[in-house]
């Protein structure tokens, strides 16, 4: 039996060789737990791996039954419910909490063939941008073991860069999907807002998040796009995005095709603060984008600046509202009901569950919502983020936006955690298309020392496949893709 | 700030020990002053925008499907008895006000 080293190709690839040859797909897996058993220790991309026997089974099932997907495992952020497996939010509120459901974006990757292999590290909640709020520790950055892999889907991107899994699932609030990826030297992407069923995605802010994917090119986005996309009727907010066909079209983007000459835009007031290093890798990358034919300007946007306090005020307020569940007698964690009365009860083991970040931000949220304050900071972040949007969509309509998707470095592990807003200025590039609805992926512009550093394109609300073909041709051009760190 | 961290605490439902209450008062003095930004645009004819998709209140097909089991909610509650799941009392007594 031939031997392939699968390890490090992206998904369309491996599935070549292991439709219709388990024996391949068991070897697959076997190199890929290798790999978990070698650098998990330190990484700690994972909060959860399920054994590898029930993996392999489940995996060599459904590559005999002749599934689309043939076994490939994915990871999947652990604010995204699976059955029977433990999902912790990155929460001791939730540390032995076992879905009875699986998310729909699950259930519709597991009937198209695909196996969960784990549920991955982030940040408590999704609430941070360093994966350093997490019950469980933090994961480490495999391009620098010193330093975060960002958040709050860090995990995720961690398990995807150092290859202890094929693709991830992630979740994007304000940018937890594209800050990992741009740290990690992968793709990441989130969708239009409603693209992808939020059903079983664990709410943070209900009107901002969405299930986000990062994998090792765009190409990988696209195929497993196929699977996922739909209406759902258990989530009133899904759309209906019509994808067939687009992936083939992904696949076969290459050196001699023609790109499109799309027109990149660059609002100044998003490169407001944009470490020096950075600026140059990004910039870099779009010359060799415009050197393709791509077109490039520069428009300003004063209100950009009201972004990140129209964003926090929206995420804490809807935080707090969708974090009141926790601390019921039912699931998660509980004391005996029958000792306190119900304020009590719920105040303390509420204060035992949730770590810091948490509770301010919920704290703040139960603040922005409360009679007085509701017109003073939620109405008028609600009223901003129009404003954005009014402000936004009709460069969306002619062209793409383009910025850093980080403005800084990845910080060194504990550099960024003790002061709150220097941790929210690192989001001010990424809220932007969570507040107005829109599509954005994250691509590899380059590297300032062995850093890796991520561009940032914005599309249109539902042009999604357009976004990531796009994407598809800036990874091509500037030449990053598929990259792994020596870890 | 114009409100205690006891009425946010109550808001919040949590209850910070004396450190933590220090820390966190600090840190909220500091998040409002930054929120207060938005005090700078213009909004005057602005409506505010809830919802980002056009989508309008959608219904699904009146049919049943499995839900949650009897059995799993029992098994997960702390406590349960006949077949009811056991909560904090709400009654609390004359001498506690639950509202200022």
């Amino acid at each position: 039996m031939r031997s392939v080293n699968l390890i490090n190709r992206p998904i369309h690839e491996v599935l070549e060789y292991i439709r219709g040859s388990p024996e391949l797909l068991i070897e697959y897996l076997y190199r890929l737990y290798e790999r978990i058993e070698r650098y998990e220790k330190i990484l700690r991309g994972f909060i959860t791996i399920r054994p590898s026997e029930e993996v392999i089974r489940e995996a060599v099932e459904a590559n005999r039954e002749g599934k689309a997907l043939a076994g490939i495992p994915i990871a999947v952020k652990d604010n995204i419910s699976t059955a029977g497996l433990r999902t912790t939010c990155g929460s001791a509120i939730l540390k032995d909490y076992i879905p009875p459901y699986d998310a729909t974006v699950v259930e519709r990757l597991k009937r198209a063939g695909s196996v969960v292999i784990g549920k991955t590290n982030m940040d408590e909640f999704a609430m941070g941008s360093t994966t350093e709020t997490s019950f469980f520790g933090p994961s480490r950055n495999p391009w620098d073991l010193s330093r975060v892999p960002g958040g709050s889907s860090g995990g995720s991107a961690v398990a995807v860069s150092a290859y202890l899994s094929p693709a991830s699932l992630g979740s994007d609030t304000g940018g937890s999907v594209r800050n990992p990826a741009a740290y990690t030297a992968t793709f990441g992407y989130k969708p239009t807002y409603g693209v992808l069923s939020r059903y079983g995605l664990i709410a943070y802010a209900s009107s901002l998040d969405q299930i986000g994917l990062i994998t090792r090119d765009s190409v990988d986005a696209a195929l497993l796009l196929e699977y996922i996309v739909g209406e759902d009727p258990m989530d009133p907010t899904s759309l209906d995005l019509k994808v067939s066909g687009f992936y083939r079209i992904a696949l076969n983007m290459g050196e001699k095709t023609d790109f499109p000459n799309a027109s990149l835009i660059a609002i100044k007031e998003m490169w407001e603060g944009v470490e020096e290093d950075i600026y140059k890798v990004v910039m870099s990358a779009i010359d060799k984008l415009v050197s393709s034919g791509f077109s490039y300007d520069e428009v300003s946007v004063p209100e950009i600046r009201y972004a990140l306090p129209a964003y926090y005020v929206l995420a804490f307020a809807e935080a707090s509202s969708n974090l009141a569940r926790y601390g019921i007698p039912i699931y998660g964690l509980k004391e005996d009901p029958m000792n306190l009365p119900w304020d009590e009860y719920y105040s303390k083991v509420r204060s035992m569950g949730f770590g810091r970040e948490v509770k301010r931000r919920i704290m703040l949220g139960s603040y922005i919502l409360s009679a007085g304050y509701y017109e003073q900071y939620y109405l008028k972040a609600l009223k901003v983020r129009r404003v954005l949007r009014d402000k936004l969509l009709p460069f969306l309509r002619r062209g793409y936006i383009v910025s850093p998707t980080m403005p800084v470095k990845p910080p060194r592990l504990g550099e960024a955690i003790e002061d709150p807003i220097k941790l929210y200025a690192m989001d001010i590039e990424t809220v932007v298309p969570n507040l107005i609805g829109s599509p954005a992926i994250s691509v590899v512009a380059g590297f300032t020392g062995s850093l890796p550093v991520g561009l940032q394109i914005i599309g249109p609300p539902m042009g999604d496949k357009d976004l990531i073909l796009i994407g598809r041709a800036a990874e091509i051009i500037v030449g990053y893709y598929n990259m792994s760190p020596q870890i | 700030m114009d409100i205690t961290i006891e009425r946010l605490e109550r808001l919040a439902m949590l209850r910070l020990g004396g450190d933590e209450r220090n820390a966190l008062a600090k840190d909220i003095a500091e998040i409002l002053d930054f929120f207060r930004q938005l005090d700078e645009v213009e909004l005057e004819n602005v409506e505010p925008l809830f919802h980002v998709i056009e989508k309008g209140a959608t219904v699904r097909e009146d049919m049943t499907r499995p839900g949650i089991s009897r059995e799993w909610v029992e098994g997960s509650a702390y406590r349960v008895v006949d077949g009811y799941i056991v909560g904090p009392r709400t009654i609390v007594g004359e001498e506690r006000e639950s509202h200022q």
